[in-house]
């Protein structure tokens, strides 16, 4: 416990051995966080509860919600997040290491998406098995020989960062299908602004704003079309969807249509918004539904949520959709262990982020491995598998260790195990004083019809607001904290 | 625009209207009373009931016909897609979708209504029938006054008024109507129109003092109906309705209406009316029997004239963009 | 032998429906045992067609018809030549140790794997392994002849019955009902196959009977569903557990996939009530 009499803000936590991103061992902050700490030194509680309580009500009043779903249909209920006031920093060295790091990742997985709806070549050099891909859920063959704009598959990436307690950074997975989470990262840096202008000034931040521009940039690129100013719109599931409100806002910020599967209709491999002063053809269509729901003619009939006709009209050439269907195979958990292979493979170059140790349980020697560290590894399932179940070894029981035994041995293809990774620690202010908290990173990476990925400075940081745990998900209580790239 | 949104609206305009009209009717309902009510308890409900066209609904889920019952079912519940509860639930839905478009007084007005009519028991109407509705009404016009006082000039404003108008039209001649057979009635006995009666309907309206400027002395049937139907000056009018939307559907389409997609023939069928209206006027056209010949007709364009906005407006299927 | 298809899929709808959506896979294929050298799509009202091949490499083809219509009519006419001779002939056979050794190879599995998973119809139940039981590898002599066994017991043990089942059915109910039309027996037989190793395609196409039915002209003729077996070291032999024959100068096919879905010959969205449809198809041989 550090207790220092000039602060009237304290830190109430012990140095557990976990990295803390504002403290050093020596529970003095670090260097790139000793103007914020001088700065939140000098509020008295009272003063910081205030400006807390000031921000969650903005929250409320702006509608920055999400949407928890309730098994109960049509009960949902809309929640805000909870937001913490200390900003996370990543002083600009580190970010620069980050940023090239995650988008060699994004150009590698790119390539690897292309390769695996054409030659298939990563395949026939026996880097990776056929049958992850072929018996991968995400995969689709009406991707097969299909085009995109500009070979970009995956226009908008969520990579999750996390550092461990060796205080290195690691890749905890990839997502590539619809990621979210940009509206909570824009929002936190407007409310920081509001809440706090003295600390704007205190340090050279990143600016973030400029990326909703580079967003736009990005799915503006992928129009196929060159006549005329291309139409843009966000396809949302509708109001009753956990993310509309960054729906909502992404559209309202970048001026982009924002649609529901209703409102578009397919004619002559074209799609086409319903405007009430005519039809009105759509060049990029940013959707935020799955792929399974996007065309009941090419993918599931029963969805009402999409529209028939856009994998033809896509495929046509008449239009853009960021990000390509079937990107899922990619950021499956199992092909995550092949990432690192990807960018030599492709890029000829060595990776620059660290992927966590990560056992494939279809490989025996690596299961035996596992099996026999069960109580220490953390179990996940694939997408060869149906299910989210989950083994978190060292919170599980006799009973559950045991059942999930044999579920590995049943069918070891559809999991995957690690090691319990520690997530770093961040300040988080709790009735007016400093508490732990673990934290992970969500780091956003934009990649137009160039090919050359742009990466939003800082991302999102994830806290996990119940003390002790590693959990950061929005649904299960998670908040969040402005991030800051700063020197 | 696109058609959803701007169906939303439309329909926005029609909700509000509608929970004011079946306010207004409720009141006036509450002031009719003829002979065989005394003998018939459930008589007069039936034909409040009846002037909704809701009488099945209501036998599906309540067993008796009763003032409690009645009220119930046209103001609070939520599983009737008429009552007031539900069309001011449904309006405040479709605003919810437009909310970042669109003026935040209006989603606080609405927002406002729909909260407190959630509050709101049928012990609370039973209390005071008049006040509880009064109450409705004036939530209503605290929503029109936001519209008219901060909304821009634009397609939504219109939107709105295109549906305000179209309800208030219809629901003007549902008025008229669901007093022609009670008043026909009076009618032949010549002396029996209840003075008290006709002023109470006339105020339900809100019309009563224009009316009284208009035709000094002779509060009577046929002045009434020609009154609602024909004054282009009173604005809860039949004729005046057709006006406004004639104007705002025009004005929808200033630039260029879309090809093929019937927006002109709506904008000429609400022209016709219109018409036809004005020249009522000049006719004198109600004689006792023809009146209910003429409310039907109303009726049906303006079911007709919702068919053609609908499919003009907010559906161009197969249309050529 | 030279065969003519005439195949028309009409849509009637009692209000009018639009934007309409839709795809057919209805041309046949070239392969070593059939060629089409010609084949046209016709549709009524006049819509413009896209076309593309699919992952399986079957030929698709995309039209919208927005307009408000009441009947959608869908032609196709194709000339085909099958060869006569029985399938298999002219392919290289391995001994069967030879076989089942290649099935066990990783490559192989590999390569194949498509048509070794289970999908939503071809589900691997305790059901299906113990009428799967029937037939072990171990006992065949050769692949080929097991496959054809397989198809036998398939056709001997199921009752042919269009009111049984429907285009959503799964093995898992096919094999309780012990009924069923060409769809479900081939799915069954890919079931089987797969749960045993053996990768296995489904096959949608045509069947010319017209000759077998005393020339009487009014037999109604459909679509038809049989199956491809890879035999290893062979190639994919077709199977029909249907009508308990092996593919033969008789069968046009049009396309293959993992199972029904990949294939589905007609289908289409629109906005509107439900319609009825009616389907004609006309396979005859044609003067040599």
């Amino acid at each position: 416990m550090s207790e220092k009499t000039s602060d009237s803000v304290q830190t109430h936590y012990a140095i557990t051995g976990d990295y803390d991103e504002m403290y050093s061992d020596s529970a003095a902050p670090r260097a790139h966080y000793e103007a914020i700490h001088r700065l939140f030194s000098r509020f008295r509680p009272e003063e910081l509860l205030a400006r807390q309580k000031l921000a969650e009500r903005r929250m409320v009043e702006e509608g920055i919600t999400f949407t928890l779903y309730s098994s109960d249909a049509g009960k949902e209920r809309e929640r805000t997040i909870p937001f913490d006031v200390i900003p996370r920093i990543i002083p600009a060295e580190e970010w620069s290491v980050l940023e090239a790091g995650l988008g060699q990742r994004v150009r590698a997985l790119n390539r690897f998406v292309h390769d695996l709806y054409h030659e298939q070549a990563i395949v026939k050099d026996g880097v990776i098995p056929r049958q992850m891909i072929m018996a991968n859920r995400y995969f689709r063959p009406e991707m097969a020989r299909l085009q995109v704009p500009g070979g970009t598959y995956i226009s908008v990436a969520g990579i999750d960062l996390i550092r461990h307690k060796d205080g290195r950074y690691y890749v905890l997975e990839d997502n590539l299908r619809c990621p979210s989470g940009f509206s909570y990262l824009f929002k936190s840096r407007s409310l920081m602004n509001q809440l706090f202008p003295e600390l704007a000034f205190a340090s050279r931040i990143r600016d973030v704003e400029h990326s909703l521009n580079g967003f736009l940039s990005t799915l503006r690129s992928l129009s196929p079309t060159r006549s005329r100013e291309p139409v843009v719109a966000l396809l949302t599931p509708g109001e009753h969807n956990s993310a509309y409100y960054e729906h909502a806002f992404l559209a309202q910020q970048m001026g982009l249509h924002l649609v529901e599967g209703q409102d578009l209709v397919a004619r002559n491999h074209r799609i086409y918004i319903r405007q009430m002063k005519g039809y009105q053809q759509v060049d990029v269509l940013y959707r935020r539904i799955d792929d399974d729901f996007l065309d009941p003619l090419a993918f599931r009939p029963d969805s009402v949520l999409g529209v028939a006709g856009i994998m033809n009209a896509y495929r046509a050439g008449n239009l853009a959709l960021a990000n390509a269907p079937g990107t899922g195979v990619a950021d499956d958990k199992a092909m995550y262990v092949y990432v690192p292979e990807m960018i030599r493979y492709y890029l000829k170059e060595e990776p620059i982020l660290r992927n966590v140790d990560t056992y494939l349980l279809s490989r025996p020697e690596e299961r035996e491995y596992v099996l026999a560290r069960l109580p220490e590894m953390v179990v996940k399932e694939t997408s060869l598998s149906g299910g989210y179940g989950m083994l978190i070894g060292p919170e599980a029981s006799e009973a559950e260790l045991t059942a999930f035994r044999e579920k590995i041995l049943r069918r070891p293809g559809d999991y995957i195990a690690q090691p319990v990774m520690r997530l770093s620690r961040s300040p988080v202010l709790v009735d007016g004083k400093l508490s732990p908290r673990h934290v992970d990173l969500r780091a956003f990476v934009l990649t137009g019809a160039d090919g050359k990925p742009q990466v939003i400075p800082g991302g999102l940081t994830r806290v996990a607001m119940k003390e002790g745990t590693l959990v950061v998900n929005s649904s299960q209580g998670g908040g969040v904290k402005d991030t800051w790239v700063v020197g | 625009m696109m058609s959803r949104n701007a169906e939303a609206l439309f329909w926005i305009g029609r909700y509000v209207e509608r929970a004011e009209n079946h306010a207004r009717l409720i009141d006036v309902h509450y002031h009719i009373q003829t002979d065989g009510d005394y003998g018939e308890e459930g008589r007069k409900w039936l034909r409040l009931v009846s002037a909704l066209g809701a009488q099945d609904a209501y036998a599906e889920r309540y067993e008796r016909l009763t003032e409690e019952g009645v009220l119930t079912f046209l103001t609070l519940d939520r599983d009737h897609g008429n009552s007031i509860s539900s069309c001011v639930h449904q309006a405040r839905g479709n605003l919810r979708q437009l909310r970042q478009k669109l003026p935040s007084e209006l989603w606080d007005a609405l927002n406002g209504f729909d909260l407190w009519l959630g509050e709101q028991g049928v012990k609370d109407i039973l209390d005071g029938p008049h006040q509880f509705y009064r109450q409705v009404k004036d939530w209503c016009a605290i929503f029109l006054g936001t519209e008219e006082s901060v909304m821009i000039r634009e397609e939504e404003w219109r939107l709105l008024k295109c549906g305000r108008f179209l309800e208030r039209a219809e629901n003007t001649v549902r008025i008229l109507r669901s007093l022609d057979g009670v008043l026909g009635g009076m009618l032949e006995e010549e002396s029996g129109t209840p003075y008290p009666m006709m002023q109470g309907i006339l105020k339900s309206v809100s019309g009563y003092q224009a009316f009284r400027r208009y035709y000094a002395d002779e509060v009577t049937v046929p002045a009434i109906f020609t009154f609602l139907l024909t004054q282009n000056t009173f604005p809860r009018s039949v004729r005046y309705s057709f006006h406004r939307l004639e104007d705002h559907l025009a004005g929808l389409v200033q630039e260029a209406p879309a090809k093929g997609a019937g927006q002109e023939r709506a904008i000429r069928y609400a022209g016709k009316i219109r018409a036809e209206l004005d020249y009522l006027d000049e006719e004198q056209p109600l004689e006792k029997d023809r009146s209910s010949e003429q409310l039907d007709y109303l009726t049906d364009a303006c079911l007709k004239l919702g068919r053609m906005i609908e499919g003009g407006f907010f559906r161009l299927e197969g249309a050529v963009g | 032998m030279k065969i003519e298809i005439n195949h028309t899929t009409r849509y009637t709808y009692p209000e009018p429906v639009t934007d309409s959506v839709n795809e057919v896979r209805l041309t046949p294929r070239t392969n070593y045992r059939q060629s089409c050298f010609h084949h046209e799509v016709q549709v009524t009202p006049v819509a413009d067609l896209m076309t593309y091949e699919d992952y399986f490499g079957n030929r698709v083809h995309a039209f919208s018809v927005n307009r408000p219509h009441q009947e959608l009519i869908i032609r196709t006419r194709a000339t085909v030549v099958t060869v006569d001779k029985p399938q298999g002939q002219d392919l290289p056979v391995l001994p069967r140790t030879e076989q089942l050794a290649l099935l066990q190879q990783e490559a192989f599995r590999d390569r194949y794997c498509e048509f070794l998973l289970p999908t939503a119809y071809t589900e691997s139940t305790e059901e299906l392994r113990s009428f799967a039981a029937q037939h072990p590898l171990e006992e065949a002599s050769d692949l080929h002849r097991w496959a054809s066994r397989l198809s036998s017991t398939i056709y001997e043990e199921f009752t042919y019955d269009p009111e049984a089942t429907n285009v959503h059915t799964t093995v898992g109910r096919t094999l309780r009902l012990k009924r069923g039309v060409c769809q479900d027996y081939a799915h069954l037989m890919i079931a089987v196959c797969r749960s045993m190793g053996v990768p296995t395609r489904y096959v949608s196409g045509y069947h010319f009977v017209g000759d077998l039915q005393g020339g009487n002209a009014d037999f109604e003729q459909a679509s038809h569903a049989w199956v491809e077996v890879h035999i290893p070291g062979t190639g994919w032999l077709g199977f029909d557990p249907t009508n308990n024959t092996e593919v033969n100068w008789r069968y046009v096919k049009l396309g293959h996939g993992r199972d029904y879905p990949d294939i589905v010959p007609v289908k289409g969205v629109y906005r509107g009530s439900q319609g009825s449809l009616d389907v004609t198809v006309d396979v005859r041989r044609m003067e040599q």
